[in-house]
């Protein structure tokens, strides 16, 4: 019997459960990833560096020297901590620079558990390839073990189709070829009938 | 007695993203460098010329270093509580069944 079972259908974060060879829907329900506190931070580190930058520059500017021998104790602490302040900045803004990128480049569709905790980058492979992967289900934790009284255990059942073919999520490419193949049979079609008819006028 | 076969199930999840540990550490830096910048100059008792001395009016340098600290403060501060407020809503919004 096939049937479709969801036990994480109340449950965020987990959208697809399926047995018998049913395969997961599109997954138009994925969660947004969190872009906009590292977009926060990029923001305010650019900001904290453009001040940096202004430290560096204002024992020059406003003339702290006032026509001095030496240099006063003032500009010292500008300079260095204005360097520091524009170096920080900019490595902050670098590294929130990084986060976003990796948050906007990639859905965070990875296979396992829901429940386990971790990064991104724990299984890139995962979600490069293919968002969905078929996992035992005796192997998932709180699974009930469902029992098949009616088939025989010499007769197993067909399994279902590779995990690649399970959904064609990180493959855009693939989807446009899929999309413009028969585009381009139609108008090679026509475009050969067209060429026929008009052999056959000027046969005529 | 029932035999047990190993069903397959696709299981799809979203998993929360790493935290940027080093990039908030940066911020919390930027915080408390702009607070070094608005104490320095009555901290380090200036005493050459064109420092900020105790009880006199405040030198362009000092004005410069406290605006300029005040400034890289808030601007950390606001983004930390940025940062703090943007996850607490993602959490809220899409991690309620955790």
């Amino acid at each position: 019997m096939s049937e479709s079972v969801s036990p994480f259908g109340a449950e965020r974060g987990v959208q697809c459960a399926r047995v018998d060879g049913f395969d997961c829907p599109e997954p138009a329900f994925l969660e947004p990833p969190p872009v906009l506190g590292p977009f926060i931070g990029v923001a305010g580190a650019v900001l904290c560096s453009l001040v940096g930058a202004f430290l560096l520059l204002a024992p020059f500017a406003f003339d702290y020297r006032q026509g001095a021998a030496a240099m006063p104790h003032s500009s010292v602490v500008d300079l260095a901590t204005g360097g520091g302040v524009f170096a920080l900045g900019l490595l902050t803004a670098i590294a929130f620079g990084a986060v976003l990128v990796r948050r906007l480049r990639v859905p965070e569709f990875v296979a396992g558990n829901a429940g386990s905790a971790g990064s991104f980058e724990a299984e890139p492979a995962a979600y490069a390839t293919s968002g969905v992967t078929l996992v035992p289900e005796q192997a998932r934790p709180g699974a009930e073990p469902q029992s098949q009284p009616s088939s025989p255990p010499s007769q197993p059942e067909p399994q279902p189709a590779a995990p690649a073919a399970a959904t064609p999520l990180a493959d855009p490419g693939g989807a446009l070829r899929d999309l413009l193949t028969p585009l381009v049979a139609a108008l090679a079609a026509d475009l050969r009938a067209r060429e026929t008819g008009e052999t056959e006028g000027k046969n005529q | 007695m029932s035999t047990q076969t190993t069903q397959p199930i696709a299981v799809a999840a979203v998993r929360r993203p790493a935290r940027p540990v080093a990039a908030l550490l940066g911020l919390g830096l930027l915080a408390l460098a702009g607070a070094w910048l608005i104490a320095a100059p009555f901290v380090l008792g200036y005493h050459g010329a064109g420092d900020q001395r105790r009880g006199a009016a405040w030198t362009a340098a000092t004005r410069v270093d406290v605006s300029a600290g005040a400034a890289v403060t808030a601007v950390a501060v606001a983004a930390l509580l940025g940062y703090l407020a943007s996850a607490i809503t993602w959490l809220a919004r899409y991690r309620q069944a955790e």
